[in-house]
């Protein structure tokens, strides 16, 4: 079985030009996705280089099994928001239309463009081509424009990935949205693209895959898709969409906690000061889908089809609206706003989504700023002119507005994120701020049993981009490996049997463990150059109101972090057992060495990140 | 009982059976209707019977397997776009998997073979689906029943094939033995084998179906997720 080659288009904005690059020698060693990236961003960026300036490159990036176990991309690049190595994962048609126009390694972005543009790739014909007539337009808008004029031009229907004013005004926390729904969201890939003044990026392959044995392949994605337990499974995942997975995760005490009794929002609220208050009675998924769900979707080639849109038509002032709505984009913008109704906080997810801003981030940010207009720290003034008071839809959907256009003091510091703001708003909102890294909390509150080492361990800011698996470099849904692991056992032999069979690799499965752990600590060897952990331990902090505030839940249980047994016991053992780190937390030489990274060995041994 | 668990020992046991014995089956099981992987499967049609494939629209999730499964039969790749059945993703704003294929139209709603100036798309009678002659086609330099065909259903793709193609029902041979993967294949069920009912609805193309679709977010337009007054 030949081997199949792995290719890379890489466009130069600044000169306006594009080539198809053979990186096959690469990919056997990192992998596609982010494994590729890791390479690329530690070949091409300098240390230290402007966060938005064009030196900053941006990977677009797909893999050997993208369009087979979901339809997911990896935005790998430098996040404008906390300086390290991040990622943003995202579902849609864009991955496996990549693949279908022959690029099966994905996109490289280079450069900065001097006017707005989009690239358009129809299998070999790449062109950059003007946006001047997009610029400004929010993210459903600028795609009805251009899956309008791509269909008279063509008569096809071009898989899109585009960013909304938040991103083209370089909010750090702006996201990519794939097909006007699927969010790349995390730290900033929006920002980015928009610092490279690439509004959009529209791709339809017709050319199809380049596996080594596609009947293999085929096989056994049957074997996966027909299996009858996960028959089972799919048919929960198009009932209730991904929520049917959070629920049950949620629902297990020993996971993250019982926090709101399992349901939505399953976070903090009132800006993470509590964990349960009379309204959560309010937000239910299940009555939420029994009212609103308008379809169910998939990413090409998988059967779990956990993509579930929904539209409201209500009276006015709230009107209609059509979003995704999913634990992650909406439980942030809910309670945590006080914001007391499905119903309202549904208008907001639809308008995050114009907009082009991650849900997760912006939640921290708003209830944050409600924290402190509540007590005197922001004033009215500073908001331009905005009332902020808790749970006030029609002030939080101006102030949102303002983030993304960076229109008045608060508003253009809060799109800067919490530590560039706290800078801004002064040492007395620093107590307010429920954040880690300069981002965030994430849905999942950082006071639960995982999340309190998710959080601090993570490379690339808060919890989402922890996972050490390889889906991200394949690129595989993580939403899949229940599946995979019912048809095939494990999660690591489905992932060699498809690899194989795909590739023309001959892999064992300590080769696909070597290639995780190589994947994971290029990786985090990259934020360590650009300043994560250094020095060794100051990164392994929780925010200081989880060591000091109490929280309760529904049920009266109480949530506090014991800081010294956090610190002498858990995280250490956490450190060594789960991320095959050094107990504190820096990178094992011995590992470094085997999986042939010694070259980040001179640049990070003067940083001290590295133990024996 | 002692009977079962003999055929069990000795491997007879039917594959609805095993499949019952390990708990999938139907809550409702309906006579006469099989069952594979705990879906229940209903009779092809006969053989002397016209069919084809029906599409629930509102079903599809949009997740393109039918188009793997098909051709995977017809081509031996993986490609969407070689294959005689078509989903694609349009944005009506919220994005929706649509999928179109061949209806094996009545005699007077055949488009293609009315296009075709050398008479090489016909139905054929004797094993009830459209074939494609390969010998007198004239191939990608003519394609007019790929441009008549109002649900672009006749496909065509230069990579895999010379000629244009259509749902044979995977009657690949033409010996009548109509046996339709991507029917088999369908996680959700939208797709089924049936009896020829052909409405107007099915010749349709996906923009046609995506327009009809998109009335059901109404007042919502194409261009904005919320509703227009907001105007953000």
């Amino acid at each position: 079985m030949a081997e199949i080659k792995f290719y890379l288009l890489e466009v130069d904005l600044t000169n306006k030009t594009s080539k198809k690059v053979d990186v096959t020698s690469d990919v056997k060693i990192y992998c596609a996705g982010r494994g590729l990236a890791n390479k690329l961003i530690w070949d091409l960026v300098p240390h230290g280089a402007d966060l938005l300036g064009p030196q900053q490159i941006l990977h677009l990036g797909v893999g050997p099994l993208t369009g087979l176990l979901g339809g997911n991309v990896c935005f790998s690049h430098i996040s404008p928001l906390t300086g390290w190595v991040n990622r943003a994962f995202s579902g849609g048609t864009l991955g496996p239309e990549l693949l279908d126009a022959g690029y099966n390694c994905g996109i490289l972005f280079k450069g900065q463009s001097d006017k707005p543009v989009y690239l358009y790739v129809y299998d070999d014909k790449v062109e950059i081509r003007d946006a001047a007539d997009l610029w400004g337009l929010t993210v459903t808008k600028t795609n009805a424009k251009l899956q309008d004029r791509l269909f008279k031009e063509t008569g096809e229907i071009f898989s899109m990935a585009t960013i909304g004013p938040a991103g083209e005004n370089l909010v750090r926390f702006a996201n990519v949205l794939v097909d006007g729904f699927h969010s790349a969201s995390k730290r900033g890939p929006g920002a980015t693209m928009g610092s490279k003044k690439l509004k959009a990026v529209v791709v339809r392959g017709t050319k199809g895959r380049t596996y080594a044995d596609h009947q293999k392949v085929w096989e056994l994605h049957k074997a996966m898709t027909m299996n009858p337990q996960n028959q089972n499974l799919n048919k929960g995942f198009r009932l209730w969409g991904i929520n049917n997975w959070t629920m049950s995760y949620y629902s297990n005490p020993s996971s993250t906690g019982d926090f709101n009794y399992g349901s939505q929002p399953m976070s903090g609220i009132k800006n993470n000061h509590t964990f349960w208050v009379p309204e959560c009675d309010n937000y239910n998924y299940k009555d939420f889908i029994t009212r609103y769900k308008l379809w169910s979707h998939a990413c090409p080639g998988c059967p779990q089809a956990c993509y579930l849109s929904s539209f409201r038509n209500l009276p006015a002032p709230l009107g209609a609206s059509v979003c995704k709505h999913l634990y992650d984009n909406s439980g942030g913008c809910s309670l945590n706003w006080m914001i007391k109704t499905y119903e309202e906080q549904s208008v907001v997810t639809a308008a995050l989504e114009e907009m082009g801003m991650d849900g997760e981030e912006l939640g921290g940010l708003v209830a944050w700023a409600m924290d402190l207009y509540e007590h005197g720290i922001i004033t009215k003034e500073d908001l331009d002119g905005i009332d902020l008071k808790w749970g006030d839809l029609d002030a939080a959907l101006e102030l949102m507005k303002k983030i993304a256009h960076r229109e008045g003091k608060a508003p253009n510091a809060l799109a800067d994120g919490f530590r560039r703001a706290e800078k801004v708003f002064g040492d007395k909102s620093i107590w307010y701020a429920y954040e880690i890294h300069g981002c965030a909390n994430d849905t999942q509150d950082m006071r639960s049993f995982r999340n309190r080492f998710r959080y601090p361990s993570n490379h690339t800011g808060a919890r989402k981009g922890e996972l050490r698996d390889l889906s991200e470099s394949l690129t595989q849904c993580v939403n899949l490996q229940q599946a995979m692991v019912n048809a095939f056992g494990s999660w690591e032999e489905a992932v060699r049997l498809f690899l194989n069979a795909a590739c023309g690799w001959n892999m064992t499965i300590n080769d696909v463990w070597d290639m995780t752990w190589r994947y994971y600590f290029f990786n985090r060897a990259i934020s360590h150059r650009e300043g994560f952990n250094v020095p060794l331990g100051s990164a392994d902090v929780l925010p200081i109101r989880a060591y000091t505030e109490i929280v309760t839940d529904k049920y009266g249980t109480k949530y506090k972090i014991n800081e010294p047994y956090w610190r002498s016991t858990e995280w250490p053992d956490f450190m060594e057992k789960e991320m095959h780190l050094n107990r504190d937390g820096s990178l094992r030489r011995s590992e470094l060495l085997r999986l042939g990274l010694d070259f980040v060995i001179p640049v990070l041994d003067p940083l001290g990140v590295i133990g024996p | 009982m002692a009977e079962e668990e003999k055929k069990k020992e000795s491997g007879e046991i039917s594959k609805p059976e095993f499949l019952k014995d390990k708990g999938f089956e139907a809550e409702h099981p309906i006579e006469g209707v099989d069952q594979v992987y705990g879906r229940e499967v209903y009779p092809l049609p006969g053989e002397k019977v016209a069919a084809f494939i029906y599409m629930d629209e509102a079903v599809c999730t949009g997740c393109a397997l039918c188009t793997y499964a098909c051709s995977m039969k017809h081509f031996g790749v993986i490609n969407k776009d070689a294959s005689n059945i078509q989903v694609r993703q349009p944005q009506i704003p919220i994005i929706k998997g649509i999928p179109v294929t061949c209806c094996q139209c009545e005699v007077d709603e055949r488009q293609c073979e009315k296009a075709c100036p050398t008479g090489s798309i016909t139905y054929d009678t004797k094993t009830m689906h459209m074939v494609i002659n390969k010998d007198t086609c004239l191939g990608a330099g003519c394609l007019q029943c790929v441009e008549a065909c109002n649900a672009k259903a006749v496909r065509f793709n230069g990579i895999v094939s010379d000629n244009p193609f259509v749902c044979d029902l995977c009657d690949t041979e033409n010996n009548g033995n109509r046996d339709p993967e991507c029917v088999k294949i369908c996680p959700t069920s939208a797709i089924s084998f049936r009896h020829q009912q052909a409405h107007h609805w099915h010749r349709r193309s996906i923009m046609q179906k995506a327009n009809l679709l998109a009335q059901r977010i109404y007042p919502i337009t194409k261009e904005s997720f919320c509703f227009p007054d907001r105007n953000w």
